[in-house]
């Protein structure tokens, strides 16, 4: 109850927050001025209307997410709020899921803002037929964030923000780059602690590339086997690697000296 | 909270670690297929018989998802520098472009129909020498997209049919594309590559099942339109095909004399005059080639738009042929403005001057036959393609011939 | 009567990562404060009175030491229901109305319906903000966000109040309303804990105070203990130059431009000794008073003693 009430606030806050309205703002601008591209047939004109589209949410929501996960709970701090909350009858748990669920909901209203205009302008381009699959891929941007906001809550507790907002971003850039660490840890001709380094990078980093699922939704002709295992895997990836971070963020906030 | 909840907190923490890396594992092999157009090393090997490698300095760029993203942004790019006509631009554009997004078919086919038809000197020849490179680039942009009918029909049509007349090629590639739920289109495109082969009862038979395919769709969707008129067109194609095996039965009896023959004269420096005569009506070609006497057409393994400049290849066929008039013809050609596309470093060169009845209309097909059964010929009758007669008369040039 | 506040050898020691020496913020302190009391808790900045309290509320962990509240072990989450905060210069949400910050708090404390309107309206009236409760946050003067402040802090009714510096930066009149309702709420029978630097406030309305300096508590004690404790003002005539010499030794200050000599003591018993020495030689005394000094007079002294060693 108490983190529900947390999470509104932190929803309520968030929605008000200059910078991140302004992201938003953009990132829709963005994704209408994709019908201005012209292009030889309809089809490109499509796939370049999609695939930027996805492109926008996908890097709006990315720095929404950042912006919001890495001052989540330092600006609590900084202001002396989390002070007033934390000596009434909150747990520090409660607090955090609060705050941490408050920036999913907030990183989800974003998202719909976003794919209602993207959904609405790929129908404007397409007949007004509605292409309800593209919303398969905003599912699985949302979960992508879900990961990165508890990547971004875990550094919170530990640095600065600013600091914070690099590693997070640097682990979200190594996390993208999982065909590189996929490569890198197999091949006969590698060293072993090479292979070994980019072993535990690859499956220890937590791994953004897999969320990205633009080809289906791009190119709606290519035949995919096991669609759904392949997004259910990802979506119980996603929470299950958050969980992880989440205990660790639980378990570090818990000790801490505000 | 408890030292006891903390401790178990961390131990589930600690546990769910091995079901992430399961999880990975799951997930790394079925991400290819999400994601085709990223990848660094042998990640796309499996898409196929032509790798597609994505270098890693690509990679950066595409690392938030947005390659597709890019390369339509590039894709509209490249528009600009075809309607500014920097050709020369266009092929690493769509290079880079199907290695960012190999899914953009339109940039297959667009690219491979700019190598073998945009290439072109200042008299609107094409450069023989890109015909290869197109063919190797709508296959590996078949390999990655082996699923829609579209890559397949295109190489067989735009490419085989009409650009190179290689009607058993465009035949295959038609029927590839028939596999992947084409339109009504290149079922009948199929019948007429048959009939191009001279196999007439191969095409009345596609002609046949044509008809069949179009009515299966009209019981399935009465009011599929579309199946109408392609029962329509299939069955007055049926019709002529029947009337002219008859009209066609008995040419091998009754041949005609072609009286072909061709003349090579020399204006001036890479000037000259070709002409000639040949017994066959109006609105048929006599195809030309002058070539490196050692001339081949490269083999490519994958797709590479590096050519021997050395090499020389005028290359005069289907569309681009010669027009016959009244029995007669001739052709003024000038290369002295397109060195670098006929550079003559060789010292041999072949012309060879043919009429091939497999490519003529219909009127003149009346005459020949489809494969060149009514044709006769006192010099120059060919017969080194097994069951097709046409005429050609190869001259051998030297280079202070043309120079 | 119940202990509402308890420390016993409380250590906090800060590593920073920028100096090698830990900094003990707060070293073996042992304080009690009794329900009902108004208790003072002075110190300059800096002497680690906000820790103390950061510890009593379970945000900051003691490195030794133990402390209660209410009987219960710092920072249980029960007892946080009949306890409230404010701390220094507060924050608040600034998007929020007075309305909807009061709501979000009592919200924490799981108030609600038609309990929860009726207990924010009563609050709105006590800190007089009645009349802006439907302003945003970010329109409110620095003295409104100190009553919203105190506002949050009265809505669970609590039994002991934490009080950071409640008076910093406020205009005359909003302190004294501050002071007034510090006085009422002990009225009420509430125990407050009052940490200040403002002396006369502390002064004004507390039982008890401690001092704390460096972290180590230096006194504590009731305020008359403390202000009463020693220092007699004796005036006296007649007295001769030997006299006066003998006179320096027992006393801490002595004044003897004029007529009138005023001799300054320590405690009680000195009275009598400068009674007895004065009597015998005819001096004859005019007047003896006790000295109550004021709470800063004792602060500043002891700061300085302190600081001395």
């Amino acid at each position: 109850m108490t983190m529900l009430t947390i999470a509104k606030n932190t929803l309520g806050e968030a929605m008000r927050k200059k910078i991140l309205n302004i992201f938003l703002l953009v990132a829709l601008a963005m994704i209408a001025f994709a019908v201005s591209f012209a292009s030889f047939t309809m089809r490109e004109e499509l796939t370049i209307i999609k695939s930027f589209g996805l492109g926008v949410i996908a890097i709006a929501g990315m720095f929404i997410t950042v912006m919001l996960g890495v001052n989540l709970v330092p600006q609590e701090v900084e202001r002396r709020t989390i002070y007033t909350i934390l000596s009434k009858p909150v747990r520090r748990w409660e607090f955090l899921l609060g705050k941490f669920f408050g920036a999913l909901a907030t990183i989800l209203v974003n998202l719909a803002f976003m794919a209602v205009v993207f959904l609405v302008t790929v129908a404007w381009k397409h007949q007004w037929q509605p292409e309800w699959a593209l919303l398969k891929g905003v599912l699985m941007i949302f979960f992508q964030l879900f990961l990165l906001s508890s990547v971004a809550l875990v550094f919170s507790i530990f640095t600065t923000p600013v600091v914070n907002f690099f590693l997070t971003a640097g682990v979200y850039i190594v996390g993208s780059l999982s065909d590189v660490t996929l490569s890198m840890s197999h091949g006969a001709d590698k060293s072993p602690i090479v292979k070994g380094f980019y072993w535990l990078v690859h499956y220890l980093v937590p791994n953004f590339a897999n969320f990205f699922t633009q080809n289906p939704l791009i190119h709606p002709e290519s035949v995919i086997k096991n669609e759904l295992l392949y997004y259910a895997q990802n979506i119980i990836y996603a929470i299950i690697y958050a969980s992880v971070l989440l205990i660790i963020a639980i378990l570090a906030f818990e000790r801490k000296d505000m | 909270m408890k030292l006891g909840t903390r401790i178990t907190l961390a131990i589930i923490a600690v546990m769910l670690i091995p079901p992430i890396v399961g999880l990975q594992k799951a997930i790394d092999p079925a991400r290819k297929q999400f994601q085709p157009g990223r990848g660094v090393g042998s990640v796309m090997t499996d898409m196929g018989n032509n790798p597609v490698v994505l270098p890693s300095q690509f990679v950066a760029g595409t690392v938030i998802g947005l390659q597709e993203v890019v390369a339509g942004l590039l894709w509209v790019r490249t528009d600009e520098f075809f309607h500014s006509g920097n050709y020369e631009a266009i092929i690493p554009m769509v290079r880079m472009i199907t290695w960012l997004d190999p899914h953009m078919v339109d940039v297959y086919s667009v690219g491979a129909w700019h190598l073998d038809y945009n290439f072109v000197d200042s008299g609107q020849r094409a450069d023989h020498r890109y015909v290869v490179p197109a063919i190797k680039f709508l296959e590996e942009g078949i390999a990655n997209n082996p699923s829609i009918f579209d890559l397949y029909f295109d190489l067989a049509f735009v490419h085989y049919y009409l650009k190179i007349g290689n009607f058993e090629k465009a035949e295959e590639y038609m029927r590839l594309a028939a596999k992947h739920n084409p339109p009504f289109y290149v079922y009948r495109e199929i019948a007429h590559a048959l009939e191009k082969q001279g196999r007439v009862d191969d095409a009345i038979k596609q002609w046949q099942e044509c008809i069949k395919i179009g009515q299966e769709e009209l019981a399935r969707n009465p009011k599929d339109t579309g199946a109408v008129t392609h029962i329509q067109v299939s069955k007055r194609n049926l019709d002529s095909t029947l009337i002219r095996k008859v009209e066609r039965a008995n040419l091998g009896s009754r041949p005609t004399d072609m009286g072909f023959d061709a003349n090579f004269k020399r204006l001036g420096p890479r000037q000259f005059l070709i002409s000639g005569k040949i017994n066959v009506p109006d609105g048929a070609r006599v195809f030309l080639t002058l070539t490196d006497s050692d001339y081949k057409e490269p083999t490519l393994k994958n797709f590479s738009w590096d050519v021997d400049t050395d090499a020389t290849a005028l290359w005069e066929t289907q569309i681009h042929g010669i027009s016959i008039n009244k029995g007669k013809f001739h052709k003024k050609y000038d290369l002295s403005k397109d060195i670098k596309q006929y550079p003559f470093k060789k010292d041999k060169y072949t012309l060879t001057l043919w009429f091939d009845p497999r490519c003529a209309p219909i009127s003149a097909q009346d005459i020949t036959g489809w494969k060149g059964e009514g044709i006769t010929d006192k010099q120059y009758l060919d017969t080194s393609i097994p069951g097709v007669k046409m005429v050609k008369k190869v001259i051998t040039l030297n280079r202070q011939d043309i120079l | 009567m119940a202990i509402a506040v308890k420390t016993e050898h409380l250590t906090k020691t800060f590593q920073h990562i920028m100096h090698k020496e830990p900094v003990n913020a707060v070293s073996d302190l042992s304080i009690e404060v009794q329900e009902g009391e108004i208790f003072g808790f002075l110190g300059p900045n800096g002497a680690g009175k906000t820790t103390t309290i950061k510890i009593l509320l379970g945000l900051v962990y003691p490195t030794s030491g133990q402390a209660w509240i209410l009987d219960k072990p710092a920072g249980d989450i029960e007892t946080k229901r009949q306890i409230s905060y404010l701390p220094e210069t507060p924050y608040f949400y600034d998007y929020m109305s007075g309305i909807e910050v009061l709501d979000f708090y009592a919200s924490l404390f799981g108030i609600d319906g038609a309990k929860k309107r009726s207990r924010i309206e009563e609050l709105l009236k006590i800190v007089g903000l009645y009349q802006d409760r439907h302003k945003r946050l970010s329109q409110y003067s620095k003295g409104m966000l100190q009553r919203i402040g105190i506002a949050q802090a009265l809505v669970n009714d609590p039994k002991l109040l934490i009080l950071d510096e409640p008076t910093t930066g406020l205009d005359p009149i909003a302190h004294s309303e501050i002071r007034d309702l510090i006085l009422k709420l002990r009225d009420e029978g509430k125990t407050v804990f009052l940490s200040s630097h403002q002396l006369s406030d502390v002064e004004m309305v507390c039982n008890r105070v401690a001092i704390l300096n460096r972290g180590t508590l230096i006194k504590t004690g009731s305020l008359d203990e403390l202000l009463l404790a020693g220092q007699f003002k004796i005036e006296a005539e007649n007295l001769d130059k030997a006299m006066i010499e003998k006179l320096k030794e027992v006393s801490t200050y002595i004044d003897s431009k004029s007529n009138v000599v005023i001799i300054e003591v320590a405690d009680g018993e000195k009275v009598n000794a400068v009674i007895d020495m004065i009597r015998p030689t005819g001096g004859r005394i005019i007047s003896i008073l006790p000295q109550r000094r004021s709470l800063e007079d004792l602060f500043v002294e002891i700061i300085r003693e302190v600081n001395k060693k």
